[in-house]
């Protein structure tokens, strides 16, 4: 009996210390890839690499050749990815908010389902697709790479994971709330409006936040929609960059390795900010609903 | 008496799926100005009567209404949903007061909802009246910016009556308003509604016949959606006149 349940204690220890190992093989890599960034990419970024466009190839040559730091930045792709994602924001919230209010409050009808399901075959479209219909609808019609399509393109990401936040932050909200504000005489629109909305606004703009910080790492379609550009440009009709195509440009070209750890590491650090905000505004936003 | 404050059902069935009655054909005449408690076992259809008095049954799709119900003599589903539930609040069984809004907000959420718009002193003698006259005045008075959710269950609820009143309903539909809190905040809760049948036209459903015989003038006895009997309080829980009734209240009682 005493041999069993020494046995027993054995195996319980053996489950932890595998959990333990997982757990850390699991970090690893993300360990290691911090590690890199930090490394590599921290000590090039300066005030220049904030204020000035990004280096043409001849200059970054010339700066190796002469043992000194690759002169320019990446405004211009920091002004583009913001410009085309103001676009895309404009475009997606109000038009992912509205349709995920419709597929909460119609939730079980046909056609709410149809298009739920829909949602959830875009949610893992692959992004090279979202970019070669952009290419096509509007690329091709406007005679032009351009922000407005990188925005669109971007949208087209963003929208079904503001759709499904949307039903999902709904869902989880109490449903005494629409209740208690009919009986109190509102109307549909104004419950929705002003009960539903306000205690929703956490839980949203947790998602939005996260939903951005996806858009900020988009690559393929914007290759194809935006093309990118070594200026800043805010002409809407016009080929402009982003972060994430300075950084494939970065490494397409000789002697830049300094700027693509150096955009990867600002990248990297902008997205995690993101996301540890989102997590605060989460919650919050459960602390005031639940006061727990 | 003023003819807009009678309630008068009329024939009113409602049924969940075709064939299945929550309530059969029930006709009463609500008495104005009094508290008229409505008792009876679970699923007897209580709820499903006192909600469609304000017309939340629409919530549900499912649910059918037949018959008609008269608010001074208009039938209800003619009117408008908006000012029927304006004029008939409803005070749930759990709390629910809006985690968005502060206190204050609460108190005056009917109107921001109704779209009426009040000066700073008007807002200010709203709140303080309406929570006054739930005695939560002096709980609140110093943290009216509070979020509700940081009161007791049972001033909650007072603040949920607060908000209802603050829009001066003339009829209250109360769905065992004091199942949540405690002896304490029950006895408060039955006073104020007791105070409150001065100006208003009272409906209260509650499992616990000791409070109906408490504080309601007429009672009204449903069995599996029908209505058994409608009389004054002193007679349903005294001696009713179906033995039905006085079955139900002997087994209650014991």
């Amino acid at each position: 009996m005493i041999s069993f349940q020494k046995f027993r204690i054995y195996i319980n220890k053996c489950f932890i210390a595998l959990i333990c190992l997982f757990s850390f093989v699991v970090l690893l890599p993300f360990l290691m890839l911090i590690a890199r960034l930090v490394k590599s990419g921290l000590k090039y970024i300066c005030l220049d690499f904030f204020t000035q466009t990004s280096p043409s190839p001849v200059d970054a040559m010339l700066a190796n050749l002469a043992g000194e730091a690759i002169p320019g930045g990446i405004l211009n792709g920091i002004c583009g990815s913001l410009y085309m994602l103001t676009i895309a924001l404009v475009l997606t919230v109000p038009l992912g908010i509205l349709t995920g209010i419709y597929l909460y409050e119609n939730r079980g009808k046909k056609f709410a389902n149809l298009i739920q399901y829909l949602n959830a075959v875009c949610y893992g479209m692959p992004s090279i697709i979202i970019g070669i219909v952009v290419y096509v609808s509007v690329v091709k019609s406007f005679h032009s790479y351009s922000v407005l399509a990188g925005g669109i393109a971007l949208s087209i990401s963003m929208l079904p994971k503001i759709i499904r936040t949307t039903r999902e932050t709904l869902k989880l909200l109490p449903a005494y709330l629409k209740e208690s504000g009919l009986a109190l005489g509102g109307s549909y629109t104004g419950v929705i409006l002003k009960i539903i909305m306000p205690a929703a606004k956490g839980g949203l703009l947790t998602g939005i936040l996260i939903s951005v910080s996806r858009a900020l790492g988009e690559t393929v379609p914007l290759i194809v929609t935006a093309l990118g550009c070594s200026m800043i440009n805010w002409n809407i009709n016009a080929p402009a960059s982003s972060m994430t195509l300075l950084i494939w440009d970065f490494f397409n070209t000789p002697n830049m390795v300094s700027m693509v750890w150096a955009t990867s590491a600002f990248l990297f650090s902008i997205i995690i900010c993101l996301n540890l905000i989102a997590k605060r505004i989460g919650r919050q936003w459960k602390f005031i609903l639940y006061h727990e | 008496m003023n003819k807009n404050h009678i309630l008068e059902l009329k024939s009113v069935s409602i049924s969940y799926s075709p064939g299945s009655y929550a309530l059969k054909n029930i006709s009463v005449s609500i008495k104005p100005n009094a508290i008229t408690s409505i008792i009876g076992a679970s699923g007897s259809g209580k709820s499903a009567l006192l909600r469609s008095i304000n017309r939340m049954h629409e919530l549900y799709p499912n649910i059918r209404m037949q018959g008609e119900i008269l608010l001074g003599g208009k039938n209800i589903m003619e009117m408008n949903p908006v000012e029927v539930r304006r004029r008939i609040g409803l005070v749930f069984q759990q709390p629910n007061p809006f985690p968005t809004m502060n206190i204050y907000q609460n108190v005056l959420s009917g109107y921001k909802l109704n779209k009426i718009y009040l000066s700073k002193s008007e807002k200010d003698r709203i709140v303080e009246e309406c929570l006054r006259n739930v005695s939560l005045w002096d709980e609140v008075k110093n943290g009216l910016n509070k979020n509700p959710l940081s009161l007791t269950v049972g001033q909650q609820q007072r603040l949920c009556i607060a908000r209802t009143l603050a829009l001066q309903p003339e009829f209250l539909l109360m769905d065992e308003p004091t199942s949540t809190v405690d002896m304490f905040c029950t006895n408060r809760i039955e006073e104020l509604i007791y105070r409150l049948k001065n100006n208003h036209t009272i409906l209260i459903v509650t499992h616990n016949l000791a409070q109906a015989s408490r504080i309601s003038d007429y009672a009204l006895y449903l069995e599996k959606g029908e209505l058994i009997e409608y009389d004054k309080s002193n007679i349903i829980f005294v001696a009713p006149n179906d033995k039905r009734t006085e079955k139900y209240i002997t087994e209650q009682v014991e």
